[in-house]
């Protein structure tokens, strides 16, 4: 009995990886979108000379839903907290640009979704239990509004018969352009803009990104 | 054959009602809901004189439950295609077309035959664990009476969770009393106490769990 068990598990297991199994190059359909919202901060203002550094951290919302190797997926995440790094030139002359990149990072809790049907596997979707979203941007901000070109990953950790947790890669690379906003904490007081003194500046920085 | 189809179809369209009177033993828990079971029971021997024989059973199952755990968590789960099986002991009149029998079992469903969600939106977690597995076990004592059957049933609950932790199982209803009914119809050829046979037969019921 118990061999038989192993066994089923076994050709389970064997029939949900080959099920999937995304092949390369294959267009993977998505949709949703995910809301930021945090705080940059520039470790030095005004950067002409370009090569600053900066982060910015907040925290993200979303739903998201498409179809990686013909098995459909979705997940919301809520409140999650993401931390990005970037490089960045900027200036008082309301012209600024960077590049840089992240990730959110779902658990338990602050995310659900679902994985499946899985033809001859699972009749009903399996949950989502963790969700991974690495991200890139390049932002060109002209006063206080950013155009940014975003590419996303999307990872999904699933349960698979066993059960055991396995991660499944749903989106690969994902190229979208969206707007954001961007507020400075304070204004640069004129020894910064005119002085040629620098500062530290925070802003208030949230954007909508639509997947589709 | 025409009369074994008419037989089947009349257990299937019967109205099976379980669960009346119910009353909760052991932990109470509060839960509600419902387990639909279509089995095929097997009988080695039938009828059965004293002091008896032993039967299997295996089949599929579907349900829906949602209730509150010892900690009063809210859970709910259901599931579709669930694994039944089973034992039992069983005796049958030959003077009457009667019979009882007693036994156990368990009616599971794990990934892929199950949604559920444990726990409630809180802050910072505003969406509750997800179930990815359920484990009914069952005790049951049968008396029946032509085709129809009344079963005292004792019903204890697990689900399992996928919390931060890892995976964990978590019982929620804890050694439930029930009465209930049950259909009972043979597949195989008409055996007599003076010539008795082995025996298939489809049980199909449904147990309303309210505690």
């Amino acid at each position: 009995m118990r061999t038989r068990r192993i066994f089923g598990v076994l050709v389970a297991v064997i029939a949900f990886a080959a099920a999937t199994a995304i092949p390369a190059g294959a267009s993977q359909p998505v949709a949703g979108a995910l809301a930021f919202h945090g705080t940059a901060h520039l470790n030095q203002f005004q950067c002409v000379a370009g090569n600053c550094t900066g982060s910015f951290n907040g925290s993200a919302t979303g739903s998201l839903a498409g179809v990686a190797g013909g098995i459909p997926w979705s997940a919301d995440i809520a409140d999650v907290g993401f931390g990005a790094t970037f490089t960045y030139n900027d200036s008082c002359l309301g012209v600024g640009f960077a590049d840089g990149g992240g990730t959110i990072h779902a658990f338990l809790g602050k995310t659900t979704g679902t994985y499946g049907p899985v033809p001859g596997v699972l009749e009903l979707p399996a949950p989502v239990t963790e969700v991974l979203i690495p991200f890139t941007f390049s932002w060109d901000r002209i006063g206080a509004t950013a155009i940014i070109d975003v590419g996303v990953d999307v990872s999904l950790r699933v349960v698979r018969p066993g059960p055991v947790l396995q991660w499944v890669d749903v989106v690969t690379n994902h190229q979208v352009e969206a707007l954001a906003s961007f507020v400075p904490l304070e204004l640069p007081p004129p020894e910064v803009c005119l002085g040629g003194a620098t500062m530290q500046l925070d802003a208030e920085v949230a954007a909508a990104v639509e997947l589709s | 054959m025409r009369r074994s189809r008419a037989l089947v179809a009349a257990v299937i369209t019967a109205a099976i009602v379980l669960g009346n009177g119910a009353m909760p033993a052991g932990a109470s828990q509060p839960g509600a809901g419902g387990v639909e079971f279509l089995v095929t029971a097997h009988l080695p021997t039938f009828p059965c004189r004293p002091p008896g024989c032993t039967g299997t059973f295996e089949g599929m199952s579907t349900g829906t439950l949602a209730g509150e755990d010892d900690s009063g968590i809210h859970w709910s789960v259901a599931w579709t295609g669930g694994q039944s099986q089973g034992s039992f002991s069983y005796v049958d009149s030959c003077d009457v077309p009667a019979g009882i029998a007693a036994g156990g079992g368990n009616l599971t469903a794990s990934v892929g035959a199950v949604t559920g969600t444990y726990g409630e939106p809180a802050p910072g977690a505003p969406f509750p664990l997800p179930v990815i597995g359920v484990n009914t076990g069952l005790t049951f004592e049968w008396t029946r009476i032509g085709l129809s059957a009344v079963l005292i049933t004792r019903v204890s609950v697990s689900i399992t969770v996928v919390k931060p932790e890892g995976i964990v199982t978590i019982p929620v209803v804890d050694d439930h009393l029930g009465a209930a009914n049950a259909q009972f119809a043979p597949t195989g050829p008409a055996s007599t106490c003076a010539a008795p046979q082995p025996l298939d037969a489809v049980v199909l019921g449904t147990n309303l769990i309210t505690t």
